[in-house]
């Protein structure tokens, strides 16, 4: 399922890297350059953290498209 | 709810593969009751003076050369964090370069099994080759040595590039801390990769299934070696299915945080 985010924009308007960020949302630095990279897609816990600490909503970093083939 | 329909074309696919494989096996045992087993069996006759002399060879060189390309990986992971500055793309990167070290360090344990093992049967074959088991107790053990201390050394390097990972394979229980420690995209990784292992062994044990059987018709290898092969794919479908069944009981949290 596309998930495009923008984490890494909002992550570098903080001026923080990869670890602090994971840091703050108690997750690694791993985990937050595969969200990135869009590699994964967290769970609604961990956006919703992420929202947080940007100081944005969860669709602000997160962005739903859908493939032609699906449709709700 | 819609009862689901299985499609006549899947079913004929299947029945098109069941009967190729019975058509396989056709073929192989006609080709194999062609087949001088003696002739085969006097071939590796032929090889085992060779082996005697390759084999201890073979066993320390595999073990100098995984411990080298081990090392190679670590002092390039360790030169590029020290060099990163912080720059996450850099130290992505590093941590992916200690995967083929850990992979390294876990294989050659299983492949230093099978070497000492080989030699075993070898040095009683060749009583006279004094330093075929000294060879193999000494490998075997500077092989345990050395890939404690690789897979040791990419723990510790992990764990400076991720501070909340714990653990170390020293502990009896590493692989649950280490579980522990790990986050959500962590474990998913974790989860990911074990239902692979688990696909790929349950395929393999049928394909060894079938060479064991092949032996012990042509070679009289006896049973032990297809009972060893259903004993492990049984121990692997069984935890699976077992494990999958607790898991879906009510109450059990599936979440990966």
């Amino acid at each position: 399922m596309p998930l495009k985010n923008r984490l890494k924009e909002y992550r570098s308007a903080l001026g923080i890297n990869q670890q602090e960020m994971g840091a703050l949302v108690s997750t690694s630095r791993q985990t937050i350059s595969q969200i990135e990279r869009g590699d994964y897609s967290p769970s609604v816990t961990l956006a919703l953290k992420l929202a947080k600490v940007c100081g944005v909503s969860v669709e602000d970093i997160f962005e739903y498209t859908e493939d032609d083939d699906e449709k709700l | 709810m819609k009862n689901y329909k299985i499609k006549p074309k899947t079913v004929l696919i299947f029945i098109l593969i069941v009967l190729g494989c019975f058509a396989g096996g056709c073929l192989i045992g006609f080709l194999l009751a062609g087949l001088d087993a003696d002739a085969v069996s006097a071939a590796g006759e032929r090889a085992l003076p060779v082996l005697r002399v390759a084999l201890p060879v073979f066993y320390v060189a595999v073990n100098l050369g995984c411990l080298l390309v081990s090392i190679l990986y670590i002092r390039k992971s360790e030169t590029l964090v020290s060099k990163a500055n912080d720059d996450d793309d850099s130290l992505t990167e590093a941590e992916g370069l200690l995967s083929p070290a850990l992979l390294l360090g876990g294989v050659i344990t299983i492949v230093n099994m099978f070497l000492f093992s080989a030699s075993a049967a070898l040095a009683d074959r060749f009583p006279d080759a004094r330093w075929i088991m000294p060879t193999a107790v000494a490998m075997m053990i500077l092989g345990i040595v050395w890939s404690t201390v690789v897979v040791s050394v990419c723990v510790r390097d992990v764990e400076k590039l991720n501070p909340e990972k714990r653990g170390s394979p020293l502990e009896l229980h590493f692989s649950r801390t280490w579980e522990e420690s790990c986050d959500e995209g962590q474990r998913l990784l974790i989860y990911k990769a074990a239902y692979k292992a688990y696909t790929v062994t349950s395929r393999v044990c049928l394909f060894m299934w079938v060479a064991a059987l092949i032996c012990q018709l042509l070679f009289h290898t006896g049973i032990l070696p297809s009972l060893c092969i259903c004993a492990i794919d049984l121990v692997l479908t069984i935890s699976y299915y077992v494990e999958g069944g607790r898991l879906e009981t009510r109450g059990r949290s599936l979440s990966a945080e």
